[in-house]
């Protein structure tokens, strides 16, 4: 009988799925159905992931504006692909958390979607459906790598953008200092702690940043869609394309909404803000510390916060115990193909 | 290695879950409608008379509900019907007076049908679910937001908008007062015949914002003096959660 129920201990362990490694206190990873988790897969995503076949002129991969060490942004205010876009490119860290709606407005719900729209888009890689899975098919590497996941068929659209989700799923960032503080393995500075305490409101007797209703922990992001007061009346009234995410629910009370960023890695992405008018963090807290301007809909949680220097020092000091860009080395040594 | 499937079987279908199949079940609604002083509540839209002049706007009002039961002639613990572990009732999207009337709406699955004498709650966020974290729920679950890590518990209630002081018609001052702590929890009974069959599978709840903030004229939340609490005035968030259990109600 001890022998049976070892060997039902055995076959339990070897046939469960292998999970990637993230804090336990961040959020479950959900795979969905039909492309659930699949290392063939997330090998094949990266190989594709900065390869710049998947673009009309074969120079641009989704990595050259996802670049690894700014945090899979690109410094720029906005994205450059083929031509200008009108918006800043987002981190790609713990982008498989964001169930609420991914880009600026939220306008697609799952990585797989998501990944159809930049080889295509014109401004972006330009590169027709049609053509990409030319491009693939042909390829005698891609054909092969392929095969192995999917089994010796046609690579259609819909397999190269679940192996991109795939990869895009696996770049959690959950190594900074601050999670090292978090589990007990490592203590803030006296600078950092006092930031922390005001990023997150913990301390009556400090002055509350009101950072952490929307930055929320460990995400450092709450997924939803704000308007942060950054747009002037001036700027509104000139501006007739831009509206957010009323772009997507088409309802008013939405406009000059966007998603909430993470903070994760935010000394690497700058500049800040869905369209990068913010040069530096000490813009951001300016910008902040002042309240923002007024709109109908500006969240309340943006209000005057009367910060001094050294309270804004030692925020930029919290938030610099975010950066966690370990996590891609070790995502990055693992077997590639 | 036949038998051992065959064993493995057997444990399997006499470990299954054998609910009787003769109860007739429903899929049950529960309704909550918002006011504020009678007023259908609707976010961003509507401007509310406060007091003292003071008028005000909403963005957000959402509040939890835990172990939500429905009561029976017995209410032996073994006779109440679960409806659900937690709900969040999230005013955020209740927009319009059509949104209004409609109501924040959950259904519960597979209610049996019967003749209930109330409904039990717990308002806010039970203890035992408080002391989880967003890790615990895959999105979407209520429980996969509104939560302070730096204080280990939920939000119970959030209440966020605008005021405008001296009626200049600006809204310019922000408001945003969010409550919550195992102190605040409170198990609520609401005791009214309730019929739940095919032809009427519906609970309606009511509750008015201005009860929360405004007790008489000298127990009300002045604007002109406080804008914002995180749960750390205890008078506040006393007079927050004792007014919304006191006026959230069956009707």
């Amino acid at each position: 009988m001890y022998h049976w129920f070892l060997l039902l201990i055995f076959v339990i362990c070897f046939s469960c799925k292998r999970e990637l490694v993230k804090p336990e206190y961040f959020p479950p990873l959900s795979w969905p159905e039909g492309n659930e988790f699949s290392n063939e897969k997330v090998l094949a995503g990266k190989r594709l992931f900065f390869d710049p076949v998947l673009s009309i002129n074969r120079k641009i991969s989704c990595g050259s504006c996802h670049i690894p060490d700014l945090a899979f942004t690109d410094g720029k205010a906005v994205a450059k692909g083929l031509k200008s876009l009108s918006r800043s490119t987002p981190s790609l860290f713990n982008i498989g958390f964001h169930a609420k709606g991914l880009f600026w407005d939220g306008n697609t719900l799952s990585l797989e979607k998501q990944a159809l729209i930049p080889v295509s888009s014109p401004l972006e890689m330009g590169l027709p459906w049609v053509e990409a899975e030319k491009r693939i098919n042909k390829s005698s590497f891609y054909s092969r790598v392929f095969k192995k996941i999917y089994g010796d068929i046609y690579i259609d659209s819909m397999m190269i953008a679940e192996v991109l989700a795939q990869f895009q799923r696996t770049l959690i960032a959950g190594n900074s200092k601050y999670d090292l503080v978090r589990s007990g393995k490592m203590s803030f500075t006296p600078n950092e702690k006092r930031g922390w305490a005001i990023f997150f409101d913990a301390d009556p007797m400090l002055p509350s940043a009101e950072c952490s209703h929307c930055h929320v922990d460990p995400l450092f992001t709450d997924l939803s869609f704000q308007n942060n007061g950054i747009h002037s009346e001036a700027e509104i009234s000139g501006m007739t394309k831009e509206k957010g995410r009323e772009l997507v629910t088409k309802n008013r009370n939405d406009r000059f909404k966007f998603k909430v960023p993470t903070l994760r890695n935010i000394v690497k992405t700058a500049p800040y803000m869905h369209d990068g008018r913010f040069k530096s963090l000490d813009e951001v807290l300016n910008h902040y510390n002042n309240g923002g301007n007024d709109g109908f809909n500006v969240s309340p949680n943006v209000r005057k916060l009367n910060l001094t220097e050294k309270d804004k020092q030692d925020l930029i000091a919290f938030l610099h115990t975010l950066t966690d860009l370990y996590s891609w080395e070790k995502i990055n040594s693992e077997k590639t193909y | 290695m036949k038998n051992i499937i065959s064993v493995l079987l057997l444990i399997g279908l006499f470990t299954c879950n054998n609910e009787s199949p003769s109860v007739p079940v429903v899929d049950l609604k529960l309704i909550v409608r918002g006011t504020f002083n009678g007023i259908p509540l609707q976010m961003y839209n509507k401007e509310y008379e406060y007091t003292d002049g003071v008028k005000i706007r909403f963005q957000l009002f959402n509040f939890y509900l835990s172990d939500l039961y429905l009561l029976n002639e017995s209410s032996s613990p073994q006779n109440k019907i679960r409806l659900s572990e937690v709900v969040l009732v999230d005013f955020r999207d209740i927009q319009s007076l059509t949104d209004s009337e409609k109501g924040v709406e959950m259904v519960f699955k597979n209610i049996p049908i019967g003749n209930y004498t109330g409904l039990e709650a717990g308002v806010g966020v039970a203890p035992r679910l408080n002391a989880t974290g967003p890790a615990s729920y895959p999105p979407p679950h209520p429980l996969d937001d509104n939560y302070w890590s730096w204080a280990a518990g939920y939000v119970f209630s959030k209440i966020e908008g605008n005021a405008d002081l001296d009626r200049t018609g600006k809204f310019l001052t922000k408001l945003t007062f969010h409550a919550g702590g195992d102190a605040f929890y409170k198990v609520k009974s609401w005791r009214k015949p309730l019929i739940v069959n095919k032809e009427s599978a519906e609970i309606n709840m009511t509750i008015d914002l201005k009860d929360l903030i405004w007790k008489d004229q000298k127990n009300f939340l002045d604007f002109k003096k406080i804008t914002s609490d995180h749960s750390v005035n205890k008078e506040v968030v006393t007079f927050l959660m004792t007014n919304l259990q006191e006026g959230l109600q069956l009707r």
